[in-house]
């Protein structure tokens, strides 16, 4: 199957991996009732959209403020352009898949797009390492696509059992972890914020997703969406 | 099942180990990655591709971040809520010829 955002690669002669079309396990993220997608009208597609891809809306505003480095207008712009190419491909999307890790890629994708026509531009490229780690981003932005056990469930948990991990962290670590993942500000911004060192930002943050990771971990296997063998998985 | 992890040994110069490329990969899921001078993203992206681990830890990176993302009860403004709406609104009434379109291209492919 060729992924919904490949029209807009394709234009760009850049081939990019179908998006993710594995259903998630327990159908929690995506399209609850099946959807017969030959006979829908466009009427029905449009209020199928409304009920299931605008209420994510939030949390690719967060997504779109960190590709758009705090440029507020960048970031309504990106979610408004992601919502327009959703909407245009809709009918591509999988009812039962993963829909708001398509839509964070196809928001990924559009900021890709835009990062590489700037770089046609003359002083985007006089830098060649520059262009190195442009391509290098591009190639990790692809990654993804053959998701781990553990990734898979993290993408299907109820919204408790996020709310529980969250709860269950220490109040400095729940703070960074609320402005940078659940409002998408950037380090500097926080390290202003709260007033604490960049430093500290950054290894609050590491340090309470690993423990977030790891009792999401628990929670999947007590859920039943993880085996033990998976469950047990350690950092690499 | 897991491949070893490289050992500071194995490390040809350039080469950056697991516990950097994953300290690496948080910074970079945010946005943040110029901050880090350190590692640099063709270091990381080589180390990445050629490590299924720390392909796995990207993976889960990015699937807690949407999880997270506003999670803690922020709503997008209205403002935005109503110019997307109102845009595929009109995408709808006036746009579905466009829309047939490039099902049609991308079904042919």
């Amino acid at each position: 199957m060729i992924g919904t955002d490949d029209a807009e690669s394709l234009k760009d002669g850049v081939a990019l991996p179908a998006v993710i079309d594995q259903p998630s396990p327990h159908n929690l993220t995506g399209t609850g009732p099946t959807v017969d997608l030959d006979t829908e009208t466009p009427a029905e597609r449009l209020a199928r959209f409304e009920r299931e891809a605008v209420p994510l809306m939030s949390g690719l505003l967060a997504h779109a403020r960190k590709r758009a480095n705090g440029d507020e207008y960048l970031a309504f712009d990106l979610v408004q352009m992601t919502y327009e190419k959703a909407y245009r491909h809709f009918a591509q999307y999988r009812p039962g898949t993963n829909l708001r890790a398509w839509l964070h890629r196809i928001l990924d994708n559009t900021h890709n797009n835009i990062y590489r026509s700037q770089r046609r531009q003359p002083a985007a490229i006089s830098v060649d390492g520059l262009m190195a780690d442009q391509e290098s981003d591009a190639a990790l932005a692809l990654l993804g696509d053959f998701p781990s056990a553990e990734q898979m469930a993290l993408e299907s948990l109820p919204d408790d059992d996020i709310q529980t991990a969250l709860a269950a962290l220490s109040e400095d670590f729940r703070k960074v972890v609320e402005l940078a993942d659940g409002q998408g500000y950037a380090y500097k911004e926080i390290a202003e914020m709260l007033d604490i060192p960049l430093g500290t930002v950054m290894s609050r943050l590491s340090r309470a997703r690993n423990k977030l990771r790891e009792s999401l971990r628990d929670a999947a296997f007590e859920r039943g969406y993880l085996d033990a063998a998976s469950a047990q998985v350690s950092q690499p | 099942m897991m491949r070893e992890e490289f050992s500071a040994a194995d490390m040809p110069s350039g080469v950056i180990r697991c516990s950097e490329a994953q300290a690496a990969l948080h910074a970079y899921v945010d946005g943040e990655f110029g901050l880090l001078a350190n590692v640099t993203a063709t270091q990381l992206s080589v180390h990445v591709l050629a490590c299924s681990p720390c392909a796995a830890f990207l993976g889960q990176l990015k699937a807690l971040q949407q999880r997270l993302a506003c999670s803690c009860g922020c709503e997008a403004p209205a403002e935005l809520r109503t110019r997307v709406i109102t845009r595929i609104t009109q995408m709808h009434v006036n746009g579905d010829m466009f829309a047939y379109l490039d099902e049609v291209r991308v079904e042919d492919f």
